[in-house]
């Protein structure tokens, strides 16, 4: 079966038209990470233990206490964080972990609204874990990636 | 070093509104206050991890009183009152405060030194509360965490009506353990001294606490209390649970005309918190069984009663930043316990209707009205109050 010269470009054509369309959606979906420093050694962590962790609750691995950090830098990172990890609002989630330490102390994970102190402190914590997106935690080397907590579009 | 002398300062600090129960109130001296706010953030934030919180809450109540009532307690006040709630972390050892300043006093609520013996077990001694019943442990005195305004009465403060001892000075232990899926469970002991009923200046029955410095000194003794707490969490990292206690306290009386010895009061009970975005419900029901002497016609006679009590609340989140709830409490099996009738403003029975508006970060306002059966000859009389709570940061 042969195909005519004006075939083949409609069929080249539809073939490109197909890969744009799909890289226009892959490109918009995005990937939130869980990283530690590069220092840390290997780590397991799935998203009920990193739920527990950043709710308060010791989570100990490598005979090590993991330490949780809040990635404030970005609030649809942080947002994207509580509601599809933490499965919380913000208010809800603030109240709970205050209502947690005046019962029974302790403290709250520390908050950095600083993207940069966010990498200092996991380079020099090697028990600190945070998140950030996937394309973030490529760019510095300093970081390495645990996890996957979520992928999926952002409306 | 610096920690210790912190809490020495606290200590004696403390004792400034201990008494606050006995037959002089002390008013509270706000120098202490703000040198020891000064001292311990200054010291503790140096050289260890800390939390700090401050509450503070003004509530406005007016009730509707027959004239039965009316020299007894007031038709209308309003009660200021200020928090400061503090946690310090130092590698294995934790020191938690907790103060409350109110019109007429001050007082240390929580003093706890804690040495975690690992991640999930801690080992407290201090002054902390009794894990008996639900109420307590859930919001503690912080008004900005409780949705509604009042306790039910069978969890009152002591220095409020309440005739169970709601705080304890002694050993605590508690902890937590983790299951492989999502579910935790947590337990506690305590072994320490509980408070003494003792006669205040306007002649009601109060619970005493023990001296924060030294709770085994006063002129009668205060007497052992012990207590179990069990719960299931269905999610460790949640909020909703199930669970039984079990406490045994022995009561001076020393005080008390009408009862000859010790009360030993022994209870048991459950409780469960469930919750989802929009509703939470809890409750507990609990027997209490009291052992005393009394004199009846000039005789003493050994006597025992079995009380029963539960509460109910549920709250219902119509905006994210409005709440409306209902609360039924009641108690039955009184009416012939001498010891529960010394406290003559203790709370029989109520129904609660209020609504809670945070309107701004960390401030929310309360209204509240109840129709509440004090022991108090039955008389029954609703009350209508309004409240505001802020908590920093």
């Amino acid at each position: 079966m042969s195909i005519s010269r004006r075939g083949k470009i409609a069929l080249l054509t539809l073939i490109i038209f197909s890969l744009l369309v799909s890289g226009a959606v892959f490109a918009d979906i995005r990937r939130l990470v869980l990283v530690t420093g590069e220092a840390t050694p290997a780590l397991e962590l799935n998203n009920k233990e990193v739920r527990w962790l950043f709710m308060g609750l010791p989570v100990v691995k490598n005979d090590k206490n993991i330490k949780p950090l809040l990635n404030a830098s970005n609030a649809l990172v942080y947002e994207v964080f509580l509601q599809k990890v933490i499965y919380m609002s913000g208010q809800n989630y603030e109240r709970r972990l205050l209502a947690k330490v005046f019962r029974r102390g302790g403290r709250r994970p520390v908050t950095y609204q600083n993207l940069n102190r966010l990498l200092q402190a996991l380079q020099t914590n090697p028990n600190a874990v945070s998140f950030m997106w996937q394309e973030i935690a490529e760019k510095h080397t300093n970081i390495k990636i645990v996890s996957t907590l979520w992928s999926g579009n952002i409306d | 070093m610096f920690l210790f002398m912190n809490l020495a300062f606290l200590t004696r600090f403390a004792e400034t509104g201990e008494q606050r129960n006995s037959s002089r109130r002390k008013r509270p001296r706000f120098p202490p206050i703000i040198l020891f706010l000064a001292s311990s953030l200054i010291t503790f934030s140096a050289f260890a991890q800390t939390e700090w919180l401050i509450f503070g809450d003004i509530s406005a109540t007016k009730r509707d009183l027959p004239p039965k009532l009316a020299g007894e307690m007031k038709d209308q006040e309003i009660n200021p009152s200020f928090t400061l709630f503090g946690n310090v972390d130092k590698q294995r050892y934790r020191l938690l405060f907790e103060g409350v300043i109110e019109d007429e006093a001050v007082d240390i609520e929580r003093l706890q030194l804690g040495w975690k013996l690992n991640q999930m077990n801690t080992l407290w001694f201090g002054r902390f509360h009794n894990p008996v019943d639900y109420w307590t442990s859930k919001y503690q005195h912080g008004l900005f965490f409780q949705t509604s305004q009042s306790r039910p009465g069978i969890v009152e403060f002591e220095d409020e009506g309440g005739m169970m001892p709601i705080h304890l000075s002694g050993f605590l232990f508690e902890g937590l353990y983790l299951t492989n899926g999502m579910a935790g469970i947590s337990y506690t002991l305590t072994l320490a001294v509980g408070p003494r009923a003792t006669t205040n200046r306007d002649g009601y029955t109060v619970l005493e606490s023990p001296s924060v410095i030294s709770p085994l000194e006063a002129t009668y003794p205060h007497k052992p209390a012990i207590s179990a707490r069990l719960t299931y969490l269905p999610d460790a990292a949640g909020e909703q649970e199930i669970g039984l206690f079990i406490g045994r306290n022995n009561i001076s009386t020393s005080d008390l005309s009408v009862v000859r010895s010790d009360v030993v009061q022994t209870s048991a009970g459950l409780f469960g918190n469930w919750e989802n975005e929009r509703y939470t419900v809890f409750g507990a029901a609990m027997f209490i069984r009291q052992e005393m002497d009394m004199r009846i016609n000039g005789n003493d006679q050994e006597q025992a009663h079995l009380i029963r009590s539960q509460y109910i609340q549920g709250e219902y989140s119509f905006l994210h930043s409005l709440s409306g709830y209902l609360r039924f409490e009641d108690t039955q099996g009184i009416d012939d316990d001498a010891y529960i009738k010394s406290f003559s403003m203790f709370v029989k029975r109520r129904y609660v209707l209020g609504f809670r508006h945070e309107f701004s970060h960390h401030q929310a306002v309360k209204f509240e009205v109840s129709r509440a059966e004090h022991l108090h000859n039955s008389i029954d009389f609703s009350s209508i109050s309004l409240q505001w709570n802020m908590m920093f940061p």
